[in-house]
């Protein structure tokens, strides 16, 4: 099986000691780059129809009519000057591979801006081929391909990245020797003399034509390299939009002659007069969100559940159980891991597996639809007030499903600040790997009422990362202005292979993530809780085993928040892992077979996990939501953000869970003492006195007059 | 002449400049995506608070925020 190399690993794959041949897949993003990279390849890589889906250069070996080649997938670029941090790791990667093979890819349907890459891609000097990519069935433009291949000088070659149609031309336009492109006419009519002539500082340097049109858009690559300064030259005036000018106008040449334009707008959907209304765009979205959360927590994912809790429980589950009895004995310790750490602890999760799956296949079809782009836009006032973009809408609804990807697309923000801040905000939201905490603890004492819990958990979520962000924006992490430039992609349905694709993959990676990380988990966590520090077997030997001797240390840091067990200690450490971990530990700590008696152990006093009430366990359903992030969203924070700001992200994140907690527990525990109503007064009250103190003391600081004090007087 | 947020929503207009406090980053951005002077666009929609605008260019979709509409100057 060839594999996929990810970031500066791309380079590293030999051939006979040489580094294997690269072909370069670059275009405008949304346009099918890795559509057709998984086309090529055979691979199962993320797509989406939103901008900005790849953000790192990955690359995998491809027969090329019986030639091996690396092909390299970047993100998206508009041009050869980046605006986000995911287009500088495409634009330095080309820049870096001069004498590479580059293949262009255009949308048909937007060929006119997509040409003003490809232009920006000759003036490079590279060697282009110019792939049109025909995603409909009836394209709004066409083309004369052969016209448009005399005329730019390279080949053009028409092709449907999905479909495989074309790729006969594409690999044999591949396979020619590598010539570097002419420049375009235009090029000889821009001022580049003149700006040498202009400026004796340039003659120093032997700039070459394309370094001299990117001196007259003003690109700080080549300033920096060259340690030059804009002010400090003699530029024509709007020199960026003269660049720009006649690239656009050497575009419409090249329409007249060989674009027949349907002249309809790309993107354009009558369905966008409702959902895009300023009044019922947001009501919109949150709509589609609770259909989503209720068909895959509590009607078609809950039903699919109990199946294959079932199924797994008569099969796996006695089948498991009675091959341990007849081979090793009741008591034997293979027994007991087998049927506690893999029966217990694994069945529990392995269970939500459908419900887990149908999440990301929801997540999946929004993201194909092209109806973020629409959310970001009706969500940019709110999240522009908190100092984050619409765009940051993408990450934090792809956190719903897996934080560790979802922080990656933060990569999609325009400055540093809006990067690191919905990168830290991204743990908030409830992945699918806590869900199970909410249905089993949560659905054990709350019964129906938990889709209320559940519903109040992303919530919660939810506004603490607002609020959060809300502050970070007014003291440590301003940011800069956000342009909102987004592109509008079409509205589109995924076909039945891409839906397939999704489902396939996400159940393989559910089976694989249980398969070993959750099982070496809960094996380590099984022996620790199992053996002592002198190695004896704990059930036989009535001695304190290793995790209960860990466990009863950090147990009392919990008491306030009302489950001060040692077990529940051990889960919530252990659950840093990886959050599925939590359920299955306490399956484990209460000796569970089945997911659905894990409720009823936990109103019994004497198991290792117990909870003495509804209050106590609201506490630590909160406390499991925001308590910190899993080892492999650390890793990603801390290579996307810094090791600083993802310390201090976890720091954060520990004390907000601790604090929500403690007045969570605080809160219904008086609520189940003295009864809703008064709870309710006395909040209102205190609510009543803080503002009140707000508002008193900014209008003494506006008045700048503290009514009658001596000062004054005087 | 006035500036493109100040626009009319479905009314056609054209590009004749770019105020000069307009970053050069975002600038040569909107050149990239064909907000070239001389070229017609179309205001389509506003945000709930209109602090972003949608409009039609070259053919296709594309959203940006008021404060940088601000900056682009149409007749």
């Amino acid at each position: 099986m060839k594999k996929i190399f990810h970031g500066k690993k791309v380079n590293s794959n030999l051939i006979c000691g040489k580094p294997m041949k690269q072909i370069l897949l670059v275009g405008n993003p949304n346009t099918g780059k890795t559509t057709l990279f998984n086309s090529l390849t055979k691979s199962n890589e993320h797509v989406g129809n939103w901008h900005g889906v790849t953000v790192e250069e990955k690359g995998k070996e491809f027969d090329c009519n019986g030639q091996k080649l690396m092909l390299v997938d970047l993100p998206g670029i508009y041009s050869l000057s980046s605006l986000s941090y995911e287009e500088q790791v495409a634009i330095d990667y080309i820049r870096a591979h001069p004498k590479t093979k580059i293949v262009n890819i255009c949308d048909l349907n937007n060929i006119q801006r997509n040409l003003s890459l490809t232009l920006g891609l000759l003036e490079l000097g590279a060697d282009v081929i110019l792939a049109v990519n025909c995603m409909d069935k009836k394209p709004l433009n066409k083309i004369d391909a052969q016209g448009l291949s005399r005329q730019l000088g390279i080949d053009v070659v028409q092709i449907n990245a999905e479909k495989g149609w074309g790729f006969d031309m594409l690999k044999k336009s591949i396979l020619k020797p590598f010539s570097p492109s002419s420049r375009p006419s235009y090029v000889k009519s821009l001022p580049l003399k003149q700006i040498q002539r202009d400026n004796f500082l340039l003659n120093k340097y032997k700039f070459d034509e394309f370094s001299l049109i990117k001196i007259l858009e003003h690109d700080e690559f080549i300033f920096k390299e060259f340690d030059l300064d804009y002010q400090s030259l003699k530029l024509p005036e709007d020199s960026i939009a003269l660049v720009a000018n006649a690239r656009y106008n050497f575009i419409s040449q090249l329409q007249k002659k060989y674009i027949h334009s349907s002249g309809k707008i790309y993107g354009k959907s009558f369905i966008d007069k409702i959902i895009l209304n300023r009044f019922l765009a947001l009501p919109i979205f949150l709509l589609i969100l609770c259909g989503i959360f209720y068909i895959t927590f509590f009607s078609l994912g809950a039903w699919l559940s109990d199946c294959l809790n079932h199924l797994l429980d008569i099969s796996f589950g006695e089948w498991i159980e009675k091959f341990c009895f007849n081979s090793f004995g009741e008591s034997s310790w293979i027994t007991h891991l087998l049927c506690n750490a893999v029966v217990g602890g694994v069945g529990t999760v392995l269970s939500f597996l459908p419900q887990v799956v149908i999440l990301f296949f929801f997540l999946s079809l929004l993201e194909d639809s092209g109806y973020l782009s629409r959310v970001a836009f009706a969500s940019e006032d709110i999240f522009g007030k908190l100092g984050l973009s619409g765009k940051s809408v993408y990450t934090l609804l792809m956190g719903f499903g897996c934080s560790t990807s979802a922080v990656l697309t933060a990569r999609n923000m325009e400055d540093k600040n809006s990067k690191i801040k919905t990168a830290l905000l991204t743990p908030y939201m409830s992945c699918s790997a806590k869900f199970p905490i909410y249905v089993v603890i949560g659905g054990a004492f709350f019964g129906a009422n938990n889709i209320f819990v559940i519903l109040g958990l992303y919530l919660l979520g939810l506004v603490i990362a607002v609020f959060l962000s809300y502050i970070l924006e007014k003291t440590i992490l301003r940011s800069k202005e956000q342009s909102f430039i987004l592109e509008f992609p079409p509205y589109r349905i995924s076909g039945p292979k891409r839906l397939f694709n999704v489902l396939w993959e996400n159940i393989k990676l559910f089976l694989i993530r249980v398969g070993s990380l959750l099982i070496s988990m809960n094996v380590i966590v099984w022996i620790l809780s199992n053996f002592s520090f002198d190695f004896s077997f704990v059930p036989s030997s009535n001695k304190e085993s290793m995790l209960e001797g860990f466990g009863k240390i950090l147990a009392p840091i919990f008491v306030p928040l009302g489950f001060g067990s040692w077990g529940i200690a051990s889960a919530l450490i252990a659950g840093i892992v990886a959050k599925e971990v939590i359920i299955s530990s306490i399956a484990m700590f209460n000796h569970i077979k089945n997911e659905n008696l894990i409720g009823e152990s936990l109103f019994i006093e004497s198991n290792m996990v117990y909870f003495p009430g509804p209050s106590s366990v609201l506490a630590f359903l909160v406390f499991a939501l925001l308590y910190c992030p899993c080892i492999s969203t650390m890793a990603v924070l801390s290579k996307e953000i810094g090791r600083k700001w993802t310390f201090l992200g976890i720091v954060a994140q520990f004390i907000i869970a601790y604090v929500v907690a403690l007045f969570t527990y605080n809160v219904f525990g008086a609520c189940e003492k003295f009864g809703v109503l008064p709870v309710l007064i006395v909040f209102l009250v205190f609510i009543i006195i803080v503002v009140s103190f707000i508002k008193i003391s900014s209008a003494i600081k506006k008045s700048k007059c503290c009514a009658n004090c001596d000062k004054c007087k005087k | 002449m006035f500036s493109l947020s100040s626009a009319k929503k479905n009314k056609s207009y054209c590009i004749v400049g770019y105020d000069k406090n307009l970053s050069i980053k975002i600038l040569r951005r909107l050149c990239d995506l064909g907000l070239t002077i001389g070229q017609t666009v179309i205001v389509t929609n506003y945000s709930l608070l209109k602090k972003a605008m949608l409009i039609e260019i070259r053919g296709y979709l594309l959203s940006l925020k008021i404060d940088i509409a601000k900056r682009i100057i149409v007749k």
